[in-house]
């Protein structure tokens, strides 16, 4: 894998409605993750007007429909229109999701849970195999919240992206918050988890908030990064090469000066133990 | 093996209630019509119940959520609704996919949905179809990728001919509407309903026709909204590029009564400004 990506800082999602705050406050921010599938289709007015905004931030394009882990070809229009929103929007890397959302006649829409078997294994490889056959940047899978495992599986979900990131060369996108989430609902310690994967190859970490609904915690990116999170996130910070934070904020929006006080504590802990 | 039939099962229990509930009741009997091996059944059969139900609420919630993004007044009115509007619209169209954006389609396919219940009268707010027919054309004209290249090309035609737009040419052309732009009728005064909505008050208002021309800007991202009259309205729809501005305004003379050359010259002279300005405003050009 090459490790030569530039250090991007720490970072928010570009989300419309918090467009005009982010442009008062662009020295807070270091750089925009924008969501790719929000624009691979959109009228080129709209993608001009990101571009535009590009001109303050870098951006780094994150998927959310590529659905590597269907077992079948990753569809080549959606593909190419990736690989053409990651050149204009000169990304140093782009990612989406190690799941699948979609089958054949069937548009799930969310990141669905893969089998952890060997068969999974190589159907994922295949899929990023031919992703890398598009483009040579950086191609980052992120672990998924979910809430049931699928039974029966091979190996652990650790060793499941283990095996992918090493076959494929892949750097991972790790969201901490997914972690803990999934260490709450399903019962494991995040700690272990993150001592059994490849961090040397995370090269960005997600942070973000969820909510607790009916038993479990529900990944909505609607509240505040709690307290687990920060200490998983220094964790991370300390033992991987991280090259950017960024904070995911999808609903429930506080006051910008409230995300921006989130992005300052994950500056101090990026400063402070990378 | 059959990973790919087990996603699509995975996928169709998911996001269809009735499957899903004949599969948490009896899981080997839904797996018999997919061609799995033991394993793979073994798998599904043993996954958490609860869990599954959790997830799949949270699907159907996420459909609607992402299609209520271009309709955030609507939402407001819908809230007064109640009823299972999630689950049946859910069941009632299910999540193809499709190429295009994701909330685009999700959008258009909701506003369709409830579009027919408000037409069947199956919806109590009376503000509703005019909130809904008012987001759509901002959603719709504003983000269709069809709209945008027609509201481009309009403009760089105009940009060519309007300093040779002389009465007559108009008058012996044919005006023709674009795509990315649309006249719509309301009940209500919809720009005040709308800024009341914006600002969370239910409004009482009374019936109050309102006529809109919602435009695309050609090249940037916005969409202009203008109250016009009934007139102008009937105008702009008979702009269809198949009859020359003459025959237009005769039309119009003839649904006043009369073809009296007076009649038609009046109309003339009051149309003719309108279609100067919405030419260079490129939502109609003229065609020979
Ligand atoms: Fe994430």
């Amino acid at each position: 894998m090459n490790y030569s990506q530039p250090k991007v800082g720490v970072g928010l999602g570009f989300r419309t409605p918090l467009y005009q705050e982010i442009m008062n406050n662009k020295e807070s921010i270091d750089f925009l993750e924008v969501i790719t599938d929000q624009y691979i289709y959109a009228i080129p007015e709209k993608v001009e007007l990101l571009l535009e905004t590009g001109k303050h931030f870098p951006l780094i394009p994150h998927g959310v429909g590529m659905s590597i882990g269907t077992d079948m070809p990753v569809d080549a229009d959606y593909l190419q229109r990736t690989v053409d929103f990651v050149e204009k929007t000169d990304g140093p890397w782009f990612s989406d999701h190690l799941c699948f959302t979609k089958a054949p006649d069937v548009d799930i829409a969310q990141l669905t849970p893969l089998w952890f078997t060997e068969e999974m294994v190589e159907v994922v490889c295949r899929n990023v195999k031919q992703v890398k056959e598009y483009t040579d940047r950086p191609f980052l899978l992120e672990n998924i919240t979910y809430y049931f495992p699928i039974p029966l599986s091979e190996m652990t979900e650790a060793e499941f992206v283990t095996r992918i990131l090493e076959k494929t060369d892949c750097g991972m996108l790790l969201d901490v918050n997914n972690v803990h989430i999934n260490s709450v609902n399903l019962g494991f310690d995040p700690y272990e988890f993150l001592n059994s994967i490849p961090l040397e190859r995370v090269t960005q970490v997600h942070i973000a908030g969820g909510t607790r609904m009916q038993g479990v915690i529900l990944d909505t990116h609607g509240s505040a990064v709690s307290k687990e999170v920060w200490d998983i996130l220094k964790f991370v910070v300390r033992n991987a090469p991280v090259k950017g934070i960024l904070l995911e904020r999808d609903q429930n929006y506080p006051t910008f000066q409230d995300l921006l006080d989130e992005l300052n504590i994950a500056r101090n802990i990026f400063n402070q133990y990378s | 093996m059959s990973v790919l039939e087990m996603q699509r099962l995975l996928g169709k229990v998911l996001t269809n209630e009735d499957l899903r509930n004949a599969f948490l009741r009896d899981p080997h009997s839904v797996c018999q019509t997919y061609e799995l091996t033991p394993r793979e059944r073994e798998s599904l059969s043993l996954i958490d119940a609860n869990r599954f139900k959790i997830y799949a609420a949270s699907l159907q919630e996420g459909r609607v959520s992402l299609a209520l993004v271009a309709f955030p007044l609507t939402k407001l009115v819908l809230s007064e609704e109640g009823g299972p509007l999630v689950a049946r619209y859910c069941k009632e169209n299910p999540p193809l996919p499709v190429s295009s954006s994701p909330m685009f389609n999700e959008a258009m396919v909701f506003y369709s949905f409830l579009n027919k219940l408000v037409a069947t009268g199956e919806m109590k707010s009376k503000y509703l179809r005019d909130v809904l027919e008012y987001e759509k054309n901002l959603f719709f004209i504003g983000n269709d990728v069809e709209t945008s290249r027609s509201s481009s090309d309009f403009a760089r035609l105009n940009r060519e001919i309007i300093d040779n737009l002389t009465d007559e040419v108009m008058l012996d052309s044919k005006p023709i509407k674009g795509a990315h732009a649309e006249v719509v009728s309301f009940d209500y005064d919809v720009i005040e309903l709308a800024a009341l909505l914006a600002k969370q008050e239910m409004p009482d208002l009374e019936t109050k026709h309102t006529y809109l021309l919602f435009s695309k800007v050609p090249n940037e991202v916005g969409i202009k909204t203008s109250k016009i009259n009934k007139s102008t309205m009937r105008l702009i729809l008979m702009c269809d590029g198949t009859r020359k501005t003459e025959a237009i305004l005769s039309e119009l003379a003839r649904d006043n009564g009369t073809e009296s050359k007076d009649v038609v010259a009046r109309l003339t002279s009051a149309c003719l400004p309108i279609l100067r300005q919405l030419c260079k405003s490129s939502v109609i050009t003229f065609r020979n």
